[in-house]
């Protein structure tokens, strides 16, 4: 599955390969939504913190069409809440999306240019932290000191910014959806991880097309 | 000639006691019948029966100086206060003045036999002789007659060989201290010659004569045995004296037999003794029953002159023959001996080197499970402080009892060890004596009694260590004290039923036998069997107060007190024809008058009952009743003060006795009613020992019964139906024996039948005489206790029924124990709170107990297969039979993790911590799985014990680990150190395991196999 995304996302950037290059660095905050897990009537909330995100890209931007690969590190803490038990577990994530850009407006040399986005690719959640034999909440869902990766899709919007002849600045939301975790967030045994996890991430970068 | 005289001179000077005897004897040839002490000129005269001299001896250095010669058969000899006379008494007739001041000598040819002399305060001598007594002025030779109304009689020479001069005149002297009073002891009936037997019973004649007051009195004794050695010993002011084996006293009332020595068969001329009124003691050298002067190593009994209680025994070099007489000022004494004269140094008697253990008795309590050696330590301590050697070992070779070190030099502290196991089978009270003995000490010290007991549980009561023979026991109705008599120290110990502790002790007579509270609960009256004379003691005070008289002859033994009338069984040396053959006359006792009588008949019945016969009375006191061996019972009524049934139903009467109500009365076996005639039989079986009533309408009996030791039996009565309810009993309690030969001049008479159980009112609980001193028995001791029943058996790691050597294993049940105790950790004893569990008959380690639970380790080296048995306070269950694999390893689900319980204890190295969902197995852990049950370890560890850490123990079974069928390396499996029945595998996971929420962790042992899911994950 992650290999078809992965494919799916090089071909779309490939194809935007032939227009001017561009590449740049991004960082933002994330804010997800968690998944839901439930063991009969009792029910929480699994997921990571908000945290901050840091990154980079490069790709391409056409007169309506761009294509770009990006990498994006994820901080935050593996967390669960359910009632009044809270634990969490030091994390990070690994994100690397191709994404395809569609401008809404504007040609190449338009000063500002909007923009949608979306891609897919893959997402490596590690757990880093001390794995304890009980946390509050681990009868429910348990945090480990492991890793695993997943598919990421992602889509959003934002805009394109011109700085000079050469400069571009960005400013985009986007939100990067992946299944549950199975290691890192596991549901125990007599309960269960419902939901996508969500990561609204917003963000703000710079770059040089060259 | 002359240098080969001073040579042995010198030698015979120079004799030292050998070493381990007191005194030095002076060797002299001959026969020495008496001594005199001249202090003034420091010599010490000493008169030679058959060589017809007086030999000399200087008191500084011993050396001989020339004899006196006198006449034919000198036999008594006697110095005046002042030193200037010195008086010989020759039984053939005369007597020999010397005037020691103006040199000069006076022989006074005198027609009858001299029989014995002595000098009163002033320089006036008094001569007793076979016709009669005089008074002698030695200065002037002149004899005045004092009239007597009776002659002494004597043997006559010649006579066989063997005898001394006192077998002929059969007289002594002595003097009180002061000087002012005089006692001769001559014998009413003479003997025939060569032989000069005694009579068993022999009428003497004991004169006392005070100059001063020209004060006369005779009188006749019956001495049984004869008062040999036949010699007076008087304290300083002639109110007390020992003629032969007999003290009297005098009191406000009349002369009476404090006490007389046990032991002794009356032989005139062997022995001696002396009065220390300076010191408080009386010194007796005597032999004990046939042990003659060669066939027993002489020793000088200390006496206490209250009741001739043994203080102390010494050893001598040479057996003492006469009269001892003290110096002037009482620091020596010389006394005719077998082989010339025996001297007593005081300071060197008090300071001479002794051994002594701290302890009487070393109890060991142990149990039928407890098989681990037990020590105690005891001190041999030298009161000199001059270091006495001793060698310490039991009387008879016991495999059980080791002493260590064996010998050594006092004081040292030496270690009594047991083996409980070699006794186990006993379930009570052994007993075994360790003997000391000393190549320095002077004493011949007493035994120590090593007391080892090994209960089962369900045997009821508590042992309170009192040493010595204890031979009656009784409760104050009024304070929370009970009585416990000891025969063989002439004494009361007095112990506090709360503490158990002994608070005093109250002299009695020689040789005690039974007790008795009077009904107002203030007075404790003692019967003695060797003195003429019940104590009393004031039961607030403990004062001792004015004994109560018995009849000259009688010697009371078993006393009882009813509300009108206080009876004493007896035996008595005076009947001639009336009352003999093993029978006495019962004694009435006035504490009012403080004097017993002899009653001429009771009611209707003659007055002549067994001498062992038991009286017991009533609880209130309305009836007495009399049990007596030969099977006679008899019943005295207060309210018609008369006895009202005698009756003879049975051949005999063994045990014990007791009145249990005014209407029902136990003599053995059988109970009895009102009137005496029996009823029913109590139902118990062996010997019956004791029995009381319990105040509640109730009744307790105990017996000695094989298999025992004893049992403790309720005893209901209903319209003559008897229910009963038993319980086996700690140890034996005391029944009638058969005391052994004695080897001293302690007495013992055990009667036939006993009082040994007593029923205190506060606290409420039983006491009864037994092996160790007395046990105590709760009150309820009879309260049903479910016998213990086993119902299942499983391992306690993970509840399954696989065991194996090495297990911890639970055991189900009920009445296993009668609480709940536990140990959190090693070592884990053979028995807790009276619960054991066996196997095979050894007992195991146990954990905790409590009444439906026990955990319990296998030992590592136990057999495949197996009985199981639990012995608790209600018994032991059946047997439970127990089948183990070689090996069942079994994980352990006692693991927690905050509220998480019951976790497989499985531990990742990484962290330390339990596995778990959120602590998941990762690729290259180091796992660390807790089990029980895998079997034998090399080396070999002791069950129950921690698991040292160095040597490792290793399972001698290797395990198999897999973890989701991937087989992981084992890196460690054996005992976890510092526990016991925790093994431990520390086995490798391998990088390439595959995850999974619940992989199957499989343990494999010699074909057992554990398994338990956990949570692997990826690195």
């Amino acid at each position: 599955m992650i290999l078809r995304v992965f494919l799916a996302a090089a071909a779309m950037a490939a194809v935007a390969w032939a227009q001017p290059f561009e590449a740049g660095v991004v960082g933002g905050f994330a804010v997800q939504r968690g998944l839901k897990v439930e063991s009969g009537s009792i029910s929480g909330t699994v997921g990571f913190k908000e945290a901050p995100v840091a990154g980079a890209w490069g790709g391409e931007a056409g007169r309506r069409w761009g294509g770009e690969v990006r990498y994006l590190y994820r901080w935050g803490d593996a967390r669960v809440e359910i009632g009044n038990d809270r634990a969490s577990l030091t994390a990070r994530q690994h994100i690397i999306t191709g994404d395809l850009l569609l401008f809404l407006k504007g040609g190449r040399e338009a000063p500002v240019r909007p923009f949608v986005v979306f891609g897919g690719g893959v997402r490596r959640v590690e757990g880093t932290g001390r794995q304890q034999a009980f946390h509050p909440g681990s009868q429910y869902a348990a945090l480990a000191q492991t890793s695993e990766t997943m598919p990421v899709g992602d889509f959003g919007f934002g805009v394109r910014v011109r700085a000079g002849r050469r400069g571009v600045f960005r400013v985009e939301v986007r939100d990067y959806l992946s299944p549950k975790t199975d290691n890192v967030i596991a549901a125990a045994p007599g309960s269960k991880l419902k939901g996508l996890m969500h990561d609204i991430v917003v963000m703000a970068g710079a770059g040089i097309q060259f | 000639m002359s240098r080969l005289i001073v040579f042995l001179l010198l030698v015979a000077a120079a004799m030292q006691a050998p070493a381990g005897t007191v005194g030095r004897l002076v060797p002299m040839r001959g026969t020495i019948s008496d001594v005199a002490v001249d202090d003034r000129r420091l010599l010490v005269y000493a008169a030679n029966f058959t060589a017809n001299r007086i030999e000399v001896f200087s008191s500084v250095d011993f050396s001989p100086r020339p004899p006196l010669v006198v006449s034919e058969t000198p036999y008594w000899i006697e110095i005046s206060r002042s030193g200037r006379f010195l008086a010989v008494g020759h039984f053939l007739g005369g007597l020999t003045i010397f005037d020691l001041d103006a040199k000069q000598r006076l022989d006074q040819t005198f027609p009858e036999n001299v029989l014995a002399l002595a000098f009163g305060e002033e320089e006036i001598a008094y001569v007793a002789t076979n016709k009669g007594f005089y008074r002698l002025d030695p200065l002037t030779g002149v004899r005045t007659a004092i009239p007597l109304s009776f002659s002494p009689a004597t043997c006559d020479i010649p006579v066989k060989a063997g005898l001394r001069g006192v077998d002929i005149t059969m007289a002594a002297a002595g003097v009180s201290g002061d000087g002012r009073t005089l006692y001769f002891v001559a014998s009413a009936v003479g003997s025939t010659p060569p032989e000069c037997s005694l009579p068993t019973r022999e009428p003497t004649y004991l004169l006392r004569y005070r100059p001063q007051e020209q004060d006369l009195y005779v009188e006749q004794i019956l001495a049984e045995p004869p008062l040999g050695p036949r010699v007076v010993s008087v304290n300083e002011d002639g109110s007390r004296l020992m003629a032969g084996p007999a003290l009297y006293w005098q009191d406000s009332r009349e002369m009476y037999l404090r006490a007389q020595l046990p032991n002794v068969k009356g032989r005139l001329a062997l022995g001696g003794h002396a009065y220390d009124w300076k010191r408080n003691r009386i010194y007796v050298q005597a032999p004990v029953m046939d042990n003659t002067a060669t066939s027993a190593p002489p020793v000088l009994h200390v006496l206490d002159p209250d009741n001739l209680a043994v203080r102390e025994i010494l050893q001598l070099p040479n057996p003492v023959a006469g009269p001892m007489v003290f110096s002037r000022d009482m620091n020596r004494i010389y006394a005719p001996s077998q082989s010339g004269v025996l001297v007593l140094d005081m300071a060197e008697l008090d300071n001479a080197p002794r051994v002594a253990a701290s302890r009487e008795d070393v109890l060991f309590l142990a149990n039928a499970c407890d098989r681990s050696t037990m020590r105690q330590t005891i001190r041999i301590e030298d009161p000199s402080g001059r270091g006495a050697d001793f060698r310490i070992a039991p009387a008879a070779a016991d495999a059980g009892v080791r002493v260590f070190p064996a010998s050594g030099r006092a004081p040292m502290d030496v270690t009594v060890e047991v083996d409980p196991a070699r006794y186990q089978s006993q379930t009570g009270t052994v007993s075994v004596l360790l003997n000391i003995t000393s190549r320095d000490a002077v004493n011949v010290p007493w035994p120590v009694r090593v007391l080892i007991n090994t209960k089962d549980f369900d045997q009821r009561g508590r042992i309170v260590n009192l040493p010595g023979r204890n031979v009656d026991i009784v409760a104050d109705p009024a304070r929370p004290r009970f009585y416990v008599l000891r025969q063989d120290r002439n004494e009361v110990v007095v112990v506090d039923s709360n503490t158990l502790e002994a608070v005093a002790r109250l002299k009695t007579g020689n040789t005690p036998v039974q007790m008795a509270v009077t009904l107002d609960g203030q007075r404790l009256l003692t019967t003695a069997d060797n003195s003429q004379y019940i104590s009393v003691h004031n039961l607030s005070t403990l004062a001792e107060e004015q004994p109560i008289l018995l009849p000259r002859y009688y010697f009371a033994r078993s006393i009882a007190v009813s509300e009108s009338a206080i009876w004493a069984s007896s035996r008595n040396v005076a009947e001639a024809e009336q009352c003999t053959g093993g029978r006495s006359r019962l004694l009435l006792v006035s504490t009012r008058t403080a004097r017993a009588s002899v009653p001429a008949r009771l009611g209707i019945f003659e007055n002549c009952v067994d001498t062992g016969s038991l009286l017991a009375a009533s609880p209130g006191g309305a009836t007495a009743m009399l049990a007596a061996p030969n099977g006679v019972t008899m019943l005295y009524e207060s309210d018609s003060r008369t006895w009202v049934a005698a009756r003879q139903d049975f051949t005999a009467i063994s045990g014990t006795a007791a009145a249990f109500s005014d209407a029902l009365y136990v003599a053995g076996f059988d109970l009895l009613d009102m009137s005496l005639f029996p009823t029913a039989r109590t139902g118990g079986r062996g010997t019956p020992a004791g029995a009381a009533a319990m105040g509640d309408g109730s009744f307790a009996a105990t017996y000695v019964a094989s298999p025992g030791p004893a049992y403790l039996d309720r005893l209901l009565v209903e319209g003559g139906a008897v229910g009963r309810r038993t319980v086996r009993l700690i140890e034996s309690p005391l029944i009638p024996y058969t005391p052994p030969a004695p080897t001293n001049l302690v007495g013992a008479t055990i009667l036939p039948l006993l009082r040994t159980l007593t029923v205190m009112a506060w606290p409420r609980q039983l006491v009864s005489l037994s092996t160790s001193g007395v046990m105590v028995v709760e009150w309820t001791f009879d309260t049903p206790v479910p016998t213990p029943d086993i119902s299942a058996v499983f391992n306690a790691a993970d509840q399954r029924a696989a065991l194996a050597p090495g297990s911890l294993m639970v055991i189900r049940g009920s009445g296993l124990a009668s609480a709940a105790v536990g140990l959190a950790r090693p070592p884990y004893p053979a028995a807790l709170d009276e619960a054991c569990v066996q196997l095979n008959g050894q007992a195991l380690p146990l954990v905790r107990v409590a009444q439906n639970e026990i955990l319990a380790l296998i030992p590592y080296d136990a057999p495949p297969s197996g009985s199981l048995v639990v012995k608790s306070y209600g018994g032991a269950s059946a047997s439970y039979r127990l089948p183990m694999a070689l090996a069942a390893p079994a994980i352990f689900r006692s693991g927690t993790a905050g509220p998480l319980t019951g976790l497989a204890t499985i531990v990742r190295a990484e962290n330390g911590e339990l596995v778990t969902f959120s602590n998941p197995v990762q690729p290259e852990d180091v796992l660390s799985i807790y089990l029980t049950g895998m079997g034998a370890v090399t080396p070999a560890v002791e069950a129950g014990a921690p698991v040292p850490a160095d040597p490792p123990a290793r399972v001698m079974l290797q395990p198999q680990v897999l973890l989701g069928g991937t087989s992981l390396e084992v890196l460690f499996a054996g005992l976890e150190p510092g526990q016991a029945g925790v093994y431990r595998i520390d086995a490798r996971v391998p990088w390439w395991i595959r995850s999974g929420n619940a992989v199957p962790l499989v343990i494999r042992q010699a074909g057992a196999e554990t398994s338990v899911d956990v949570r692997v994950v990826p690195k």
